[in-house]
């Protein structure tokens, strides 16, 4: 298994696909940083504690590119039928399902601390220059860490559920095409539908698990609701990330590979 | 989340039962405690020439595997037995479609059978190949490679599951003739160069079984002399090496023993020679002065023969010419020319397959 891994992650780091999105965040991110140097004063973000909602908005982008990624890193095999050929020398789907799924966490958590590392060290121009507020003390420094590892294991879990949809649907494609319609299909619909159900989905969960106070209130198109607290929230997720990765181990299991 | 529930429960409906009730074996286990029913007669049996196979390495037992349901059901494998000995390169011919790469993609475990059992050196394919895996090595298909990644890593990645290191892989890309285009891209290698890197993966780990799904694809005629030598190779070093082609040539050439796969069934197996003999012993082309006084003088002899172009034809084996030339001798009609035609694999392939019968046709 530490050799499927350590192959799984070596494919992971060498595909263009991994090294483009690294290179497309750092690039964004520090684009960001100058355009909050040079084009805004005196705002919150410019404050040491406005920065953890700096953090807190790179949540999503990270979280997108950890999906794709997760999709792509087992969708291309399919296509390439590489997959074909590593199941030739190692039969058990579980465990290369698995230790692919493991790889692209681990590529993916990292790569997301470098990603907010980037990000807080292109704001921090800004709030030198600009910034009005604290200093930072012991707990500022213990929260950002919080949120910068919730962010990477938030991104982490959306690369195995990546994982786990293109081997579902058996393409990168069928991958995000799944992911996009339970985003802005379902959820929205069932939202819509039932109010109160809002607090039990993905999105505000993600939501409740990055924002960590104890009872986040969620917006949505059937109004407000109080979210889950940040254990709840995170258990849940995980819960999901499981239940998914075991489908797919099913599913991957019983299907005839070409 | 809980939205994601009803989602799952479409997954399980339309993914997982089907393939569940796709797997159920087609001769379920008798609870009722009557006696069961007869089995049902085999429909095709196979022409099986030469001693039977002890200790088979590789077995497919009353293999079947279709796809679709109802009235799209088509049996891409329709009860198929083979025995595979250890040693020598054992040829699976038949045409496109016959069955030849599903064969192989079950007995890989890549393909579930919806009946019968496949084993690589006595493991189950479908449950516990991976106990006996490190001992084969296969290219099923189009080799599958990374396209974005080079030859070099692509051959690196697989070499890191069995911790050969990066001499091992230096190598295979040695002997397979790609060390100047290792570093490259494997999207810009020909059609070739792939299968040659393919085959490279299925060999880096020394397998004892090695199984080749049309390994001459794509490659030019130095090419396919190239992977004749090596099959030979393999073979000559103790190796099984299972090859499927449709390139009747190549396997007469190449393998020991063949099977001929036809519409899913095997139709005949057995060492090349026997299978060829099936044929007939073929044909002894005797040219003398006389045709007409030669012909009367074997068949004085018991030999029976035919005048054509020019010569007489003799049914016999190569062993008979000595009897001919020798009567003939005798009556001081002396041979210009004797020539053996052996029957020919595309004579034999013709006449067990459901191609050669629709040329008959």
């Amino acid at each position: 298994m530490i050799d499927l891994l350590a192959a799984d992650l070596r494919r992971v780091l060498w595909r263009p696909v991994t090294q483009a999105l690294g290179v497309i965040a750092i690039v964004v991110m520090g684009f960001v940083g100058v355009v909050v140097f040079f084009h805004t004063v005196k705002h919150p973000f410019h404050t040491l504690t406005g920065l953890h909602g700096g953090l807190g908005a790179a949540a999503t982008p990270l979280a997108l590119g950890g999906f794709v990624l997760g999709a792509s890193v087992l969708g291309a095999d399919f296509g390439s039928r590489a997959f074909t050929t590593l199941l030739t020398w190692e039969p058990r789907r579980q465990r290369v399902l698995a230790a692919r799924a493991a790889a692209c966490a681990v590529v993916t958590a990292v790569a997301a601390l470098a990603m907010l590392a980037v990000l807080i060290i292109a704001l921090l121009p800004a709030v030198f220059a600009h910034g009005v507020g604290p200093s930072p003390t012991g707990t500022w420094c213990l929260s950002m860490v919080g949120l910068a590892v919730r962010c990477a294991l938030l991104a982490a879990a959306a690369s195995v559920v990546g994982v786990s949809f293109a081997a579902i649907g058996g393409s990168t494609a069928a991958a995000l095409a799944g992911a996009g319609i339970y985003a802005l299909v379902v959820e929205q619909a069932a939202i819509a539908a039932v109010p109160s159900i809002g607090r039990w989905l993905i999105g505000a969960d993600a939501l409740s698990w990055i924002a960590a106070t104890r009872h986040p209130t969620i917006s949505g198109p059937g109004g407000r609701t109080n979210g889950h607290t940040v254990i709840a929230a995170g258990l849940l997720l995980l819960a999901v990330v499981v239940a998914l990765q075991a489908l797919a181990t099913t599913v991957l299991r019983r299907r005839d590979i070409s | 989340m809980i939205v994601l529930l009803p989602v799952l429960g479409l997954v399980w409906w339309f993914v997982i039962r089907p393939s569940t009730k796709r797997r159920q074996p087609t001769r379920p286990p008798d609870t009722t405690g009557q006696a069961p029913p007869p089995a049902p007669a085999v429909r095709h049996p196979a022409l099986v020439v030469g001693p039977p196979v002890v200790d088979a390495v590789v077995e497919m037992i009353g293999v079947t595997k279709a796809y679709g349901r109802g009235d799209r059901r088509r049996l891409a494998l329709d009860d198929l037995e083979l025995a595979v000995p250890a040693g020598g390169v054992f040829g699976l011919l038949g045409q496109n479609g016959a069955g030849k790469t599903t064969a192989l993609r079950c007995l890989m475990g890549l393909v579930g059978p919806t009946a019968g059992t496949c084993r690589i050196l006595g493991s189950d394919s479908g449950r516990d190949l991976h106990r006996v895996i490190e001992r084969v090595g296969a290219l099923i298909e189009t080799p599958g490679l990374s396209p974005t990644l080079s030859g070099r890593r692509n051959l690196a990645l697989l070499a890191r599951l069995d911790r050969i290191g990066a001499t091992g892989v230096d190598r295979a890309l040695r002997d397979a003739g790609l060390e100047d285009r290792a570093d490259d891209p494997v999207a810009t290698y020909s059609l070739g160069m792939r299968q040659r890197l393919g085959i490279a993966a299925a060999l880096l780990r020394d397998p004892e079984v090695v199984i080749l799904d049309e390994p001459a694809n794509g490659l030019d005629p130095a090419g396919i002399a190239e992977i004749r030598r090596l099959l030979v190779s393999l073979a000559r070093d103790g190796r099984t090496v299972i090859v499927s082609s449709h390139l009747l040539d190549e396997v007469e050439k190449t393998c020991d023993r063949l099977a001929v796969i036809d519409a899913g069934r095997c139709v005949a197996v057995g060492p090349i020679g026997d299978v060829l003999a099936t044929a007939g012993t073929g044909t002894l082309r005797v040219g003398v002065a006389d045709l007409i006084a030669a012909q009367r003088v074997l068949a004085a002899a018991g030999i029976e023969s035919t005048v054509t172009d020019g010569a007489l034809r003799v049914r016999c084996a190569p062993s008979g010419a000595a009897h001919v030339t020798e009567t003939l001798a005798a009556e001081r009609l002396f041979v210009s020319e004797l020539h053996h035609d052996r029957p020919t694999l595309e004579a034999v392939f013709f006449g067990l397959t459901s191609s050669g019968a629709a040329r008959r046709r």
